[in-house]
């Protein structure tokens, strides 16, 4: 299909997109085809959940989409523009200004308190000292956690640590977070806490894209990839009340 | 038998030289202990650290980062080790010695020592520090 038309030309570029992605590893004599041929749009302003069983290619696809993983075939697109040329260094560049990324186990620096751990990220990005704590301290206080700024993470429960990667994901105001199974460590309740603050940084504009097994989590999204056996389907998440 | 005062200051002059080459001996197998030691333990403290330096990298710091932090991580230890060090070389010193002890003792070599001490130790944590920034940000995201 050819679409040339004004309309199509004015629309803005998709924050990310993947064209034809395959990603097959190859362990000895198998082969194993985590994805076939995927293609989705990412738009700004998207809170998008992609959800299946275990295996069915979820994590291959965010690692994919972070530009932590290269595919064996097909393309990424940050901003229509391909992330495939890039080296190793230049995508991890690009990962520091566009992608924030909010991890299953946390993964916090132990050694390090709440603040720190947000301010690393900004450390990294060249942010001069005294800005950068700053920006920490209002992160941490914007999730919700302005009393334990020099709390180490052994300290802290589950649904805070989870609450201090957040605000590490969003120190260098990130394009777009990536969520890989956030709820994943915690209990139910704090699980749908930190729905809800995903949901209240997608309503202030945030773009946010989380892995999830959980339906529950997954139906509170905008826009639902299902996955299995390394193929998406995009369904209307309202659709897993009536299933 | 007959020794000449030449001959004397020529066996003395053998003696101290041979008992200069042991000091060094000793000096350079000391240093180089502890260049080993520091390397082990930076290469631990890597290894142990794998899942952290990957969330590093996979938020986005640079191999550069990576480096700097191994390697000043490294010269920090050998620093603090030289303070706890230069300060008990003095009291054993002056214990063995006496009041002979001042006599001998310089700012030079303790300063040079504490210098050679950090220089071998940033030496020794370049092997730790390249498997360091060899560390995949894919381990980020695995969850164990």
């Amino acid at each position: 299909m050819v679409s040339n038309s004004r309309e199509d030309d004015q629309k803005p570029a998709p924050l990310l997109s993947v064209r034809g992605l395959q990603r097959v590893y190859r362990l000895g004599r198998q082969t194993i085809h985590a994805l076939h041929s995927l293609d989705l749009d990412i738009n700004q302003g998207d809170f998008i959940a992609v959800a299946g069983p275990s295996g069915s290619g979820k994590s291959t696809l965010l690692q994919l989409l972070g530009l932590i993983d290269s595919p064996t075939a097909g393309e990424v697109r940050v901003r229509g523009n391909t992330a495939q040329d890039l080296g190793r260094e230049q995508r991890a560049a690009l990962r520091l200004s566009t992608l924030g990324f909010v991890f299953q186990a946390f993964n916090l620096l132990q050694m390090l308190t709440t603040r720190q751990n947000v301010e690393i990220a900004l450390a990294l990005a060249g942010v001069p000292r005294r800005k950068r704590r700053q920006r920490a301290t209002d992160l941490l206080t914007a999730v919700g956690l302005a009393e334990r700024l020099e709390h180490r993470p052994v300290e802290l429960s589950g649904g805070e640590r989870q609450r201090v990667a957040i605000a590490r994901a969003l120190a260098n105001e990130p394009e777009v977070i990536l969520a890989d199974e956030p709820t994943g460590n915690l209990d139910s309740q704090t699980g749908n806490e930190i729905v809800d603050l995903l949901e209240n940084l997608n309503r202030a504009g945030q773009t946010i894209v989380m892995v999830t097994h959980n339906l529950e989590i997954a139906r509170r999204a905008h826009r639902l990839f299902l996955m299995r056996d390394g193929e998406v389907a995009e369904v209307d998440p309202q659709s897993l009340d009536r299933t | 038998m007959v020794i000449s005062d030449r001959q004397l200051a020529e066996n003395a002059r053998t003696l101290l030289d041979r008992v200069n080459q042991l000091f060094n001996v000793v000096r350079w197998t000391s240093v180089s202990v502890a260049a080993l030691l520091i390397a082990i333990v930076m290469f631990v403290s890597v290894l142990e650290r794998t899942r952290e330096l990957g969330t590093l990298r996979a938020i986005g710091a640079p191999r550069r980062a990576l480096l700097s932090l191994i390697l000043a991580e490294s010269a920090g230890f050998a620093f603090a080790g030289s303070m706890v060090g230069v300060p008990m070389s003095r009291i054993v010193i002056r214990h063995a010695l006496g009041p002979d002890a001042a006599g001998i003792r310089s700012r030079e070599i303790e300063y040079g020592a504490a210098a050679i001490l950090t220089t071998c130790a940033v030496i020794a944590a370049l092997l730790p520090a390249a498997r360091a920034v060899q560390v995949d940000p894919i381990i980020a995201l695995r969850y164990e």
